[in-house]
């Protein structure tokens, strides 16, 4: 996965750590989740402030693009892996984009073709069996998805008092719509105040980017150059509005 | 009323659309919906940017879902899609400065999803109705044939069992190429069969079991 992706050390280390994480999340029986070991370090949570998206959709995006690529390539005999799988018919709309994405590597298109001409034989069988047809329901990847947020929600909202991590929130894009919701169901008091504050100013400077992108469109100031922030300015607002 | 319905006369423009949706690639009905999808939001950003109760539409929805969001950013007019987010935005920040965070989740279904459900059942309806035409079903036998989820919506509004059973075995059919060609891309990665050169089907199975399974993205 990690070749020819250009990571630095600490996207590593996150990273592998995030695999970790969700293939023992995906073995986990349901109604089994035990309490978890947070590896998500301060440093690596700040570092994740720095990037110009929501932290809780990056860690939630590069955990299962990652559980995927190891998982279609060393997990394909693993019950544990196929069984859900098979039993939800393969992933739903959303999930079956990122193993779309993991196509374009030989290796785990073959994994791939191996667990899906299962799927197929499976509909095959049911047709013939006059089971009717099958509907793709219960993804596995929906249920280790709302796993890993929750989890990603949570070191978020953990660390909302600390007076650093508030100084690098505060320089930071935040975290998108979806996640907000999520994180403020978690706080109370100040880290609450202090949440709101922090996106009520990130709201009031994308929302400063968009007038500006849409004043310099009318014809009396389209000589005036655009800022990096203000040509990105409407993909930034879908993206705060909609999870990526 | 069948008979009727398939007299040449009769025959809307619906179904010389499904027709010509036959030709392309994947499901029919997925490529019909997504080109409906596209005209919709093509035509929202085109003459209903200003319209009021398109944006109160869009508020109560806070927009649109993750999938016609992205379409909607793609589709190359970013001035409509700052002012539609413009609005989206000044109305977040309303709510948040109340903190009235329980307001924050969309009232209202994604518009592009409601539209497309409309025509989703129209092209589904219509092809039941029209299993019997003979021209249809040449189309139909000559494409790749239905995704899962189009192909038991249509079984559900047919009542005969056996232009049901005729379609399910059509399917069956398709799947055994799919799988042929899946398990023929495999045997061509074994080292000693790698001198044998993989065809376009073979190559593209993987992403055509996966379009045949959760059909394709508008």
């Amino acid at each position: 996965m990690r070749a020819g992706n250009r990571l630095s050390g600490w996207e590593e280390r996150l990273i592998d750590g995030l695999i970790g994480l969700v293939s023992r999340l995906a073995k986990e029986p349901d109604g089994d989740k035990k309490e978890r070991t947070k590896f998500v370090g301060y440093q690596d949570l700040l570092k994740l402030l720095e990037k110009p998206e929501c932290p809780a959709c990056f860690i939630v995006r590069r955990s299962l693009q990652g559980f995927l690529s190891v998982a279609f390539m060393e997990e394909l005999t693993v019950p544990e892996f196929r069984e859900p799988l098979r039993a939800s018919f393969g992933c739903c709309k959303q999930h079956s984009e990122y193993v779309r994405v993991a196509l374009r590597n030989r290796l785990r298109k073959m994994g791939i073709a191996i667990v899906y001409e299962d799927l197929l034989a499976l509909v095959q069988a049911n047709m013939q069996a006059k089971n009717g047809l099958p509907i793709v329901s219960g993804c596995p990847l929906c249920r280790l998805q709302e796993d890993v947020e929750a989890y990603a929600v949570q070191v978020i909202a953990d660390y909302c008092n600390d007076a650093e991590f508030q100084n690098h929130y505060e320089a930071s894009s935040g975290v998108c719509l979806p996640h907000l919701r999520k994180v403020l169901r978690l706080l109370q008091g100040d880290a609450r105040k202090f949440f709101i504050e922090s996106h009520l100013t990130k709201l009031e400077t994308q929302l400063g980017h968009l007038q500006e992108f849409i004043r310099k469109h009318d014809y009396r100031f389209t000589h005036e150059k655009m800022t990096e922030e203000e040509k990105t300015s409407p993909r930034s607002a879908v993206r705060f509005v909609v999870r990526y | 009323m069948r008979s009727a319905r398939s007299s040449q006369q009769e025959k809307s423009s619906v179904y010389f659309h499904l027709l010509e949706a036959f030709k392309v690639k994947g499901c029919a009905v997925c490529v019909l919906l997504a080109k409906a999808v596209q005209s919709y939001l093509a035509n929202l950003l085109y003459e209903n940017v200003n319209d009021v109760n398109v944006r109160l539409r869009l508020r109560q929805s806070l927009g649109f879902c993750r999938d016609h969001a992205s379409a909607l950013t793609n589709s190359g007019d970013p001035l409509g899609v700052a002012i539609i987010y413009q609005d989206i935005l000044q109305d977040i920040h309303g709510k948040l400065s109340k903190s009235n965070t329980e307001a924050l989740s969309p009232g209202l279904e994604c518009p592009a999803c409601t539209y497309r459900r409309q025509f989703e059942c129209m092209y589904i309806e219509l092809l039941a109705d029209y299993l019997h035409d003979g021209e249809l079903q040449r189309a139909l036998h000559a494409s790749d044939g239905l995704c899962l989820n189009h192909l038991s919506q249509v079984v559900d509004h047919v009542h005969e069992d056996g232009v049901k059973n005729e379609l399910l075995s059509l399917h069956e059919r398709k799947l055994d190429i799919s799988r042929k060609n899946l398990t023929e891309f495999l045997r061509k990665q074994e080292i000693q069969f790698r001198n044998e050169i993989v065809s376009s089907e073979e190559e593209a199975s993987c992403e055509r079991a996966i379009d045949f399974l959760v059909g394709k993205n508008d």
